[in-house]
């Protein structure tokens, strides 16, 4: 069964360091505080909004949590981008969200005046952008849920995203549709010579990229919405028939794939203070713990 | 001093009464205030260590974005085979 968190190798070194320096005195007590700090990870994992961001200490989307059992046990943690630390939240939106927004109006725009279609759709194809970002921004302030643990019976069709692995490989969907529709949209804009269509295709080929590269779940709900919206504004102009057909289906189902890998993941960093007794007691950039502050501990 | 509450903080204190553990939304708050305090015991410690900290923490954070991370449970399991590894001889 798979860790509802993970560790970095950094982490996972000082946790055998913590084990190790009390250890040396009784080992029974080193066993009762790394099973203490595995229970605050599995909480932390599943509380992810726990803890404080300590900007005069890290620049770096973290938030701190204090054992305190442990005197001078602390824990830090971080959470995939764009999931929950606000600094990197705030630059994820500014990256992605004004480029493709942009990409979308300056395609819908131009139209109303030179295309052969009506009025109605490229104002509520602008509109429906407008929507969107209003959506993926509201959207964004709900905290990830936690990946799911690996008793769930298998799902072939709609996989339940165990880690990042599993996030990652379900993902990319996500992104191939993101793909494919900027590959067809270029293809319409030598066939209809609907030049302005160029800017559609780069804001899926842009929203593809970052769910594909970045893991990036804005960029995943940003392709979701917009898509959906645009299918939405083009049926309420041209009927049903012209707005879903068997293409469009397969590629909603893998935006909404993405999305759904996307979201859930919560990998968490814990980075303790103590070095590995075998790699870095000579040059240990931490601070050796007090002993009496491990007494309580024994 | 007010305090305006989110409808979120609100519907916790709630459960949380209701739950029976506490009698009522001060004991709630008792409690929050509690945990608060024991995080905040610390504070001199982190502020005297941060540039120690902030290093370790880049050093970890680097890994995490290279992707470098291993499923909790089976990190643990390494760290156990290992220990037994090294312990082994010593008995």
């Amino acid at each position: 069964m798979n860790a509802p968190f993970q560790f970095t190798p950094q982490a996972t070194e000082d946790l055998d360091a913590i084990w190790w320096f009390i250890a040396e005195d009784n080992r029974e007590a080193a066993d009762r505080v790394e099973m203490e700090i595995l229970a605050t990870c599995r909480r932390l994992a599943k509380h992810p909004r726990m803890g404080t961001q300590r900007k005069d200490i890290t620049p770096l989307a973290v938030r701190f949590w204090t054992m305190p059992k442990f005197p001078g046990g602390h824990g830090c943690f971080k959470h995939d981008e764009a999931t929950i630390g606000y600094g990197t939240l705030l630059a994820m939106k500014f990256r992605i969200l004004p480029l493709t927004g942009w990409c979308f109006i300056l395609g819908s725009f131009p139209r109303l005046f030179i295309s052969g279609e009506s009025e109605a759709y490229h104002v509520g194809s602008v509109l429906a952008v407008i929507l969107g970002e209003v959506i993926v921004t509201l959207t964004l302030r709900v905290p990830a849920s936690g990946a799911a643990e690996a008793n769930t019976r298998e799902r072939k069709w709609w996989p339940e995203i165990r880690n990042r692995a599993t996030a990652r490989h379900f993902g990319l969907l996500g992104a191939y549709a993101g793909y494919l529709t900027a590959a067809l949209t270029c293809i319409f804009i030598f066939v209809r010579r609907d030049y302005f269509a160029v800017f559609d295709a780069v804001a899926f080929g842009v929203l593809g990229l970052y769910t594909h590269i970045k893991m990036s779940r804005v960029a995943a709900l940003t392709a979701l919405v917009s898509y959906i919206l645009e299918r939405a504004v083009l049926g309420m102009d041209r009927g049903l028939n012209a707005a879903i057909n068997w293409q469009v289906l397969a590629i909603l189902f893998g935006f909404m794939l993405g999305f759904k890998a996307r979201f859930p993941i919560t990998p968490t960093l814990v980075s303790p203070r103590w070095n590995s007794p075998e790699t870095g007691r000579a040059h240990r950039p931490s601070p050796v713990p007090d002993r009496q502050t491990l007494k309580a501990v024994r | 001093m007010n305090i305006d509450l989110k409808p979120e903080q609100q519907r916790v204190i709630d459960l949380a009464v209701r739950s029976g553990a506490y009698q009522n939304p001060g004991e709630v708050l008792d409690q929050a205030f509690e945990i608060i305090r024991e995080q905040l015991d610390l504070e001199g410690w982190m502020f005297e260590q941060r540039e120690a900290i902030a290093a370790h923490i880049e050093k970890g954070f680097a890994q995490a974005e290279r992707g470098e991370l291993i499923d909790g449970d089976a990190a643990v399991e390494m760290l156990r085979q290992r220990r037994a590894k090294r312990l082994k001889p010593q008995g």
